[in-house]
């Protein structure tokens, strides 16, 4: 393995990037630990930050990185987490699998920190709820095809203050590269009275489309 | 004033980068990308280099291809999606003209959709949005040169009452493939405060970023 004449100053957020990466390409932990010839367990290690990969195995990572070509065109994830609005992929078992920039905006927290979380640890009250209910209708089973809400977002801020947000949603399924459905979140902030007109004509929290 | 856009042959679609870009993007060899065409790897590699045009069944056959890399429904329920979307989201084409806005633009506007739709970019917007299309048309954004562009916009729309409304929005563009086969572009954003919009344009080095497609 070719060392590198100088070691790369120690980026803080890289294994953050090995995991967004990760999951931008829709790759298993073992699949990436195959493809560095590494053990998964590794890639595990790495990503929960308890070891740092040695420096050629760290020159190896950045290469493979660096390399991905042009892929926010065809990537799907990658287009969800690029979005300023409030966006995010969230698997049937209620993971945050991607979030959207506008989205960790809001919460004021880096989307490398809450992928992975499950959406009653991040919020109460309304989503949570709305994921139950979009399991019940058998949403992860492509019953659905499109459903309207209107959510309270609430959640802990930086401060320990709970802080609450009035957002209107658009949700779907959609079907990754495995064959597994996502739910795709999508919604945006409105005012308080908005809110209450939009929940006036949905007649409640929730109105699905089912497919037919 | 759009008599401009029109002697522009902006639709021309540019094989070389569409296929390129598509192959790149989902990691194919020529071959493997020849096998799922029909095609021999000789006749891709003549396309990449720009030796020769696919054929129209081809072409639908590409762009269909890059649609179901990103959506798993049709584009007509697609488009319907964009027009309930909640937040700022809008399809436009390489006219400038507007296909369709989302529920969240209209309300960010205070319009209704058709006064939105069905208008031109330069006479429905002044200030970043005209100079972003202008941008991404000069970066062959329609012709599939662009692989997607981000950008930090003050946005002013002028209403059909001759009334005017602005606001600070945070763009991603993105070309979409619709039937035609023809490129068009999504707009997706969100309102911004103030201080985002500076650290994003700080980040961004300028209003815009865009990049360019392999």
């Amino acid at each position: 393995m070719g060392r590198r004449k100088d070691t790369h100053p120690t980026d803080p957020d890289w294994r953050d990037r090995l995991r967004r990466y990760r999951l931008s390409h829709n790759i298993k932990q073992a699949a990436l630990a195959e493809d560095l010839g590494v053990t998964q367990a590794m890639i595990s290690r790495w990503e929960a930050g308890l070891v740092d990969p040695s420096a050629a195995m760290q020159a190896r990572i950045l290469a493979m990185l660096a390399t991905e070509p042009a892929v926010p065109l065809v990537g799907w994830r990658a287009f969800v987490a690029q979005q300023p609005g409030l966006a995010a992929v969230i698997d049937r078992q209620g993971v945050l699998e991607t979030v959207s920039e506008g989205l960790a905006r809001l919460l004021d927290r880096p989307a490398s920190a809450l992928e992975g979380e499950y959406v009653d640890e991040v919020f109460s009250g309304d989503l949570p709820q709305l994921f139950r209910r979009l399991k019940f209708a058998r949403f992860f089973d492509e019953a659905v095809e499109t459903v309207e809400s209107a959510d309270n977002y609430c959640f802990v801020d930086k401060n320990g203050h709970v802080v609450r947000h009035c957002v209107q949603g658009l949700h779907w399924p959609h079907r990754g590269e495995d064959g597994e459905i996502r739910w795709m979140l999508t919604g945006a902030r409105i005012p308080q009275a908005e809110f209450e007109r939009v929940r006036r004509s949905l007649a409640g929290q929730v109105e699905m489309n089912f497919a037919e | 004033m759009n008599q401009v856009f029109a002697c522009t042959d902006a639709s021309t679609i540019h094989w070389p980068s569409v296929i390129r870009h598509y192959r790149h993007s989902k990691g194919l060899k020529q071959a493997a990308m020849a096998h799922d065409l029909g095609v021999t790897q000789t006749m891709v590699s003549r396309w990449e280099s720009g030796m020769a045009i696919p054929s129209p069944r081809i072409q639908d056959r590409i762009f269909e291809l890059y649609w179901q890399a990103h959506s798993s429904v049709p584009r007509a329920v697609w488009m319907e999606r964009v027009g309930r979307h909640p937040s700022l989201v809008a399809v436009i084409n390489a006219q400038g003209r507007v296909l369709r806005a989302s529920q969240g633009l209209q309300r960010a506007l205070g319009c209704r959709r058709h006064d939105l739709e069905g208008r031109f970019v330069h006479e429905a917007f002044s200030g970043d949005l005209v100079t972003l299309f202008d941008t991404l048309m000069a970066s062959g954004f329609f012709e599939g040169r662009v692989a997607s562009a981000e950008s930090m916009d003050r946005v002013m729309f002028h209403g059909p009452g001759g009334e005017d409304r602005g606001a600070r929005a945070h763009g991603l563009h993105r070309p979409t493939f619709l039937a035609g086969p023809q490129i068009v572009w999504l707009y997706s954003g969100a309102p911004v405060s103030r201080s985002v919009f500076e650290d994003v344009r700080t980040r961004l080095g300028g209003p815009r970023v865009i990049r360019k497609a392999i």
